[in-house]
């Protein structure tokens, strides 16, 4: 394992983007300049039915040139990296500059190399060559494994697998250069039986090929889809709830961008982020701490941000106290603090985000969880498809999706319909009983750069169910 | 450009595929925003080419950026061999005949945004931000946004279809939020998505900004001071922006037949809507008839042809209640045996196309928004949609406005922020009482409907004019 790339099937290659960004720099004759390279070869095999159905692969990168002249910022993105086009770009930016605005608040670029000279390449390990070696015959054996596990459980199946190397350089006029590449790969597997309207999930991310399980995560998936054959209508009502790691880092993904941005400043520079409103003050439950760490065990490790900016750990709440967000060069300004290492690419419309979240784990277990409960249900997973009905409150809405089971008297009585939720997360929260020891990493792929999260399984006394899926065809 | 995608066809033919797709995409967009009446542009231009090839009846796709096209030959190699590479159980595709076609389209601009003064598109977003922010001192936060587009794609197939369509885009989205006490309301023009069409800056005046920005203001203020709604069952009629959603979402995505074949399984979800329902399940009421039409003039996924070479279509989904159609792309319509009905559409140069949701209308009914107010005992009328959620299988679903009128005995009687409707399709659907006519019809842009792996944003249009559901179930309690 290399901690720099190794492999020739890179899609651009350290030496070809710090030229680009040299050249850049050297041509920009801006106040001060920021050139952003990301690049990209992705990889993936799609099945459905319990057979392959797409095969693609990409390469590409694009270019972000942030220019700043007398306090007026203009961004370009641009997949054209030849010099006459880095020329063109930078021509443009002046031309753009004339009609926009002087910011009273601009990035401070210094700060990137302010201290000790961050080196080119750390030394986090963010490169795997054998992930990436993994090719088109090898994703394909991936998936026949896979495709195995359901049919000896006698279900339906579907799913992908992704591979990925991606390259970041980020350089500015302040003397920042810094670049990184990744190996990552993810698995998602979806076990069904829509006859019986059933179904189980799966998903896995990580930068090493050697770490993942396929068998595992598919047998996981099936034994969900078994379990939760022909489920029975429940009534929906308030009650105890015991989430699972999918149903957590859904919520949490939520809680970042996905819906409402609550662990970034965006919605803080909007008056609408109940973490930051709160700061300080006690918001849920003790037993509950959030925080972003991007060296974290078993997530894809990132050295550094999308403005070269150190990663730090961040704590989001910690023992039920809210205590930071994220911040990037531009709102660490407008916010008095210090950039947290969380910019996404300066076109992005979320701001400042974490992706490696953390929830702390509790020295609980699932099945003490169930047996501990005389009435609930437990969430297998939450459906990625949320309403953000208020920043200002945390408040959510949704449905669960691929298993949910009634618990009763101390045990899983049997698989029931979907119900719908709608909930203050941290008011939820703050009903938790208890925590698991056992935590799992689930991912979301929205982004360039996944968002993971590393989450144990939580029982919250009550949630807040407000309807049931009744129709049956 | 036509020379580099016949070239990948040639090589691809020379190879030995049974079909190959070639695709030169140029994407230009620009963004003029002014927040708080400071004003930033940013543009985005991404270029570049893919080739998907049928090998023995297995895909294969890849594409690089443009500044590639010199290892032309390895890209079409990489897809060859990404579909010689399919293990032997993998689903062998099929693809619905379709006429050859050598042809062009261009959207029509009255006025060019790419060709306006950069200064004078600021300088509208300026005076817009300017407006709200003089109207009172409650007023903390104020965007205006332009967002203009232009993609020119060259198509060339192994089957001798060339097409070269270049489509133009422009979009609004204004919002403002005011502040009292502690209190916070957000109110947006013309929803939380904005609105974008096919056409040139005319297409952005035709959205009345100035008018728009005068009146959100004191809007907003109202709103701020409203109390938020109260749970009960009742009657609601929806706005166009409402409409729309809930259209996209209960059955845009629903009708997607590779959606309903499994194929997003591992994804958003599959479909409720079964293959042995099409033309036969009552998915509404007998008033509900909704087109897919990507030939409506301005609407924002109206095209000369798909991304498979198929011409732009309007055809029914739902048909005076009953399901008729699937949206379908050349492969998933062989599936059915039945023609593709030109919905295929890839975001880019290097995404494949798949069935996607075109201009999803309601038809106009014989009402008007004020008579189906005055014939409604007790009820909502909800404006400006903000969010929404539904499950995995496009039944169980909650929509979000940012106004609620509460309607007694005919009549406009109060104000509520934030209402929600809860419901499941099918009875929603089944609910409908009442349409207004084509002079309240509207169909709203959305700028990027999420789909595929790796994801594909792409532009959708949904709407109607005002219509009517009851026994709806509504709440709220949201501040």
């Amino acid at each position: 394992m290399y901690n720099r790339a190794e492999s020739e099937s890179l899609p651009f290659g350290q030496e070809q983007a710090l030229e680009a960004i040299e050249f850049g720099l050297k041509e920009s004759s801006a106040d001060v300049t920021e050139i952003l390279i990301m690049a990209e070869r992705t990889d993936l095999t799609r099945f459905a039915n319990l057979a392959i159905h797409q095969n693609v692969s990409e390469i590409s990168y694009q270019a972000f040139f942030r220019t700043i002249w007398c306090n007026r910022v203009v961004v370009i993105e641009s997949n054209d990296l030849s010099r006459s086009a880095i020329k063109e770009t930078l021509h443009r930016s002046q031309e753009l500059a004339g009609a926009v605005s002087p910011s009273a608040i601009v990035p401070d670029f210094a700060h990137t190399v302010r201290g000790k000279q961050p080196a080119l390449q750390d030394e986090m390990v963010t490169f795997n060559p054998a992930t990436a070696a993994c090719g088109l015959e090898s994703r394909a054996e991936i998936v026949n494994r896979i495709c195995g596990v359901f049919r000896t459980h006698g279900v339906n199946g579907s799913g992908n697998i992704r591979v990925q190397q991606l390259e970041m350089a980020v350089g500015n006029s302040a003397g920042l250069r810094r670049y990184t590449p990744f190996s990552i790969i993810g698995l998602i597997v979806t076990a069904t039986d829509e006859t019986n309207w059933s179904s189980g999930y799966n998903n896995w991310i990580g930068r090493d090929i050697e770490a993942s399980d396929p068998e595992g995560l598919a047998t996981v998936a099936a034994m969900k889809c078994l379990m939760g054959r022909k489920p029975k209508v429940v009534e929906a009502k308030p009650m105890t709830a015991i989430l699972e790691p999918l149903a957590v880092a859904q919520l949490l993904f939520h809680l970042n961008y996905r819906s409402l941005g609550l662990f970034g400043a965006k919605s803080a520079g909007l008056r609408e982020n109940f973490i930051f409103d709160h700061i300080g003050k006690t918001i849920t439950s003790p037993m509950i701490s959030i925080h972003d760490d991007a060296t974290t065990e078993g997530l894809v490790p990132m050295p550094f941000d999308f403005e070269g900016v150190e990663k730090k750990c961040l704590e989001l709440v910690t023992k039920g106290v809210a205590k930071g967000i994220a911040h990037n060069l531009t709102t660490a300004i407008a916010f008095k603090q210090s950039p947290t290492g969380h910019a996404l690419p300066p076109t992005s419309e979320f701001g400042p985000t974490p992706l490696h979240l953390v929830m702390d784990a509790g020295d609980s277990s699932v099945s003490d969880m169930i047996e501990s409960t005389e009435y609930g249900v437990l969430v297998s997973r939450i459906h990625g498809f949320v309403n953000p009905l208020s920043s200002k409150q945390g408040y959510l809405a949704g449905t669960t999706r691929d298993g949910l089971f009634l618990v009763e008297n101390g045990r899983i009585s049997g698989p029931i319909r979907n119900l719908r939720w709608m909930d203050r997360i941290f008011s939820a929260f703050d009903t938790v009983e208890a925590i698991s020891r056992a935590r799992k990493v689930h991912f979301t792929d929205e982004l360039w750069f996944p968002t993971m999260a590393l989450v144990p399984t939580i029982k919250l006394g009550k949630f807040n169910f407000v309807d049931v899926q009744r129709w049956t065809g | 450009m036509f020379d580099l995608a016949r070239k990948l066809i040639s090589m691809s033919l020379d190879m030995g595929v049974q079909f190959g797709e070639a695709r030169v995409v140029d994407q230009t967009q620009q963004i003029v925003n002014s927040a708080d009446g400071k004003a930033s542009i940013s543009e985005i231009r991404s270029y570049g080419f893919g080739i998907r090839v049928l090998v023995d009846g297995h895909w294969g796709f890849a594409s690089a950026n443009l500044s590639h096209q010199d290892q032309a030959d390895q890209v079409v190699k990489r897809a060859i061999s990404l579909a010689r590479a399919m293990p032997k159980r993998s689903r062998t595709a099929r693809l619905a005949q379709v006429p050859v076609v050598k042809d062009s389209f261009e959207t029509t601009c009255q006025q060019d945004p790419f060709g306006m003064p950069i200064s004078e598109k600021v300088e509208f977003v300026q005076s817009i931000t300017r407006t709200m922010s003089a109207a009172s001192d409650l007023v903390s936060r104020t965007r205006a946004s332009l967002d203009f587009r232009r993609e020119t794609c060259y198509l060339v197939t192994s089957e001798g279809t060339e097409i070269k369509q270049t489509l133009t885009m422009s979009g609004l989205a204004i919002a403002v939020v005011v502040e009292k006490n502690g209190q916070v309301f957000q109110r947006a023009y013309p929803d939380r998505h904005g609105d974008l069409s096919t056409g040139g800056f005319e297409r952005v005046l035709a959205l009345k900004p100035m008018e728009a920005a005068k009146q959100m203001v004191p809007e907003a203020i109202e709103l701020l001071n409203a109390p938020s709604c109260e749970p009960q069952i009742t009657t609601v009629i929806l706005d166009p922006t409402m409409l729309g959603l809930v259209i996209h979402e209960t059955v845009g995505h629903p009708t997607e037949l590779d959606r309903a074949l499994g194929d997003e399984s591992d994804n958003f979800g599959p479909s409720f809507l079964g293959l042995h329902m099409l033309g036969n399940f009552r998915y509404g009421s007998e008033l509900v008839t909704i087109v897919a039409d990507a030939t409506r003039p301005g609407a924002v996924a109206t095209y000369g042809y798909d991304h498979e070479g198929v011409k732009a279509q309007r055809f029914p989904l739902i048909e005076r209640g009953i399901f008729t159609n699937y949206l379908m792309s050349r492969e998933c319509a062989a599936d059915l045996g039945l023609c593709s009905n030109g919905t295929a559409r890839a975001s880019s140069w290097n995404r494949i196309p798949m069935a996607r949701l075109t201009n999803l209308c309601l038809l106009p009914g014989n009402s008007t928004k004020e008579q189906l107010i005055s014939e409604t005992d007790e009820g909502l009328y909800i404006e400006t949609a903000k969010g929404a959620d539904i499950d995995d299988k496009r039944l169980t679903f909650s929509f979000i406005g940012e106004r609620g009128w509460q309607i007694k005995n005919g009549r406009i009687v109060g104000l509520v922020k934030n209402p929600v409707i809860y419901g499941e399709t099918p009875s929603f659907w089944r609910n409908c009482t009442g349409i207004a006519g084509p002079e309240e019809d509207h169909v709203t842009g959305l700028a990027g409907c999420g789909k595929g792996q790796p994801w594909q944003h792409i532009p959708t249009g949904q709407g109607g004019p005002p219509t009517r559901f009851e026994g709806i179930k509504v709440g709220g309690g949201i501040t």
